[in-house]
């Protein structure tokens, strides 16, 4: 039973923390802070949130490590590459825009 | 593969009989789940390019209503939660609390999907189109209905999914596993909002 209550309780911590992380993202953006100031903070809290999800929801931190890993380093290198070839495409339709 | 042929395998990339030491259903699942996160990236790289090639886009907080958002957002995350913990009842092998935890989780789902036909309805009923709005920037319209559009669909295809998974665990025709990959499509869509939720309508 204390087993039971230390897995189910390891699931409320993580969805306090979500909540809470999305309630300093919203609360950033409805006080109007400096951009400067509110894209870090919606930055930090959204990485926050995404590895609370994949750790603990996707049960990432329970896998095996190469599982883990390989997951997230091919997500990351994909990632690149294709932000790399968007930003091509991108910085072609910025200069065009009219300013 | 026989029983004998599995105890032969050679075990030198740690993986067992199975890569990585998981199902092939789980590492099918890993693979459709980059893929589609890669495909959300993309379209939130594109939006953000765009975003900042144009002079002018509209406010957020203008169109939308933040404290809507706030309560789907509530939603989604909540019901990863209850997800998370069927995925460990279906472990303990109490699957009453698998199908109530999995019903919660569906109701959650649900909801969120109302609340965004709701909010679909409002922004078309306000002149929004996939070619243009009533708010200037023409391809916001399109960025907003494509991002969360696919969001959303993937939302009712996890709905069905879970519909599904409910009404086998309660005829106890279920395994762990398959809640397991029940509940890992689930947190990938409640990690999908994670990223449109303040990159689309917060910054």
């Amino acid at each position: 039973m204390n087993n039971a209550a230390e897995t189910f309780g390891k699931f409320v911590r993580a969805w306090l923390m979500l909540l809470a992380a999305s309630v300093v993202m919203a609360g950033a953006r409805a006080v109007e802070l400096p951009r400067a100031i509110s894209v870090p903070v919606v930055i930090f809290s959204m990485g926050f949130m995404a590895w609370l999800i994949g750790s603990c929801f996707m049960h990432l931190k329970s896998e095996k490590r190469t599982l883990a890993w390989g997951i997230v380093i091919s997500t990351f290198f994909a990632a690149i590459v294709l932000f790399a070839l968007i930003a091509i495409d991108g910085i072609r339709v910025f200069h065009l825009t009219p300013r | 593969m026989t029983d004998s042929a599995k105890t032969a395998a050679p075990v030198s990339w740690e993986g067992g009989v199975s890569p990585l030491a998981v199902s092939w259903q789980k590492l099918m699942l890993w693979f459709f789940i980059v893929g589609d996160a890669l495909l959300f990236a993309g379209f939130l790289a594109a939006y953000g390019f765009n975003r900042l090639a144009s002079p002018q886009w509209p406010n957020p907080l203008e169109v939308f209503h933040l404290p809507m958002l706030g309560l789907m957002t509530f939603l989604l995350v909540s019901s990863g939660a209850t997800m998370a913990a069927a995925v460990e009842a279906a472990r303990m092998n109490n699957w009453k609390l698998v199908v109530r935890l999995i019903l919660v989780t569906l109701l959650c789902g649900a909801a969120f999907l109302g609340m965004q036909a709701y909010e679909w309805v409002e922004v078309i009923h306000r002149g929004a189109t996939l070619h243009g709005n009533p708010w200037g920037v023409q391809a916001f319209g399109a960025y907003f209905f494509v991002i969360t559009g696919f969001h959303g669909t993937h939302v009712l295809s996890g709905v069905l999914l879970l519909a599904i998974a409910a009404f086998r665990s309660s005829r106890g025709w279920s395994k762990a596993s398959g809640i397991e990959l029940a509940g890992l499509y689930w947190a990938f869509v409640d990690l999908v909002w994670v990223f449109v939720f303040p990159l689309f309508y917060l910054v």
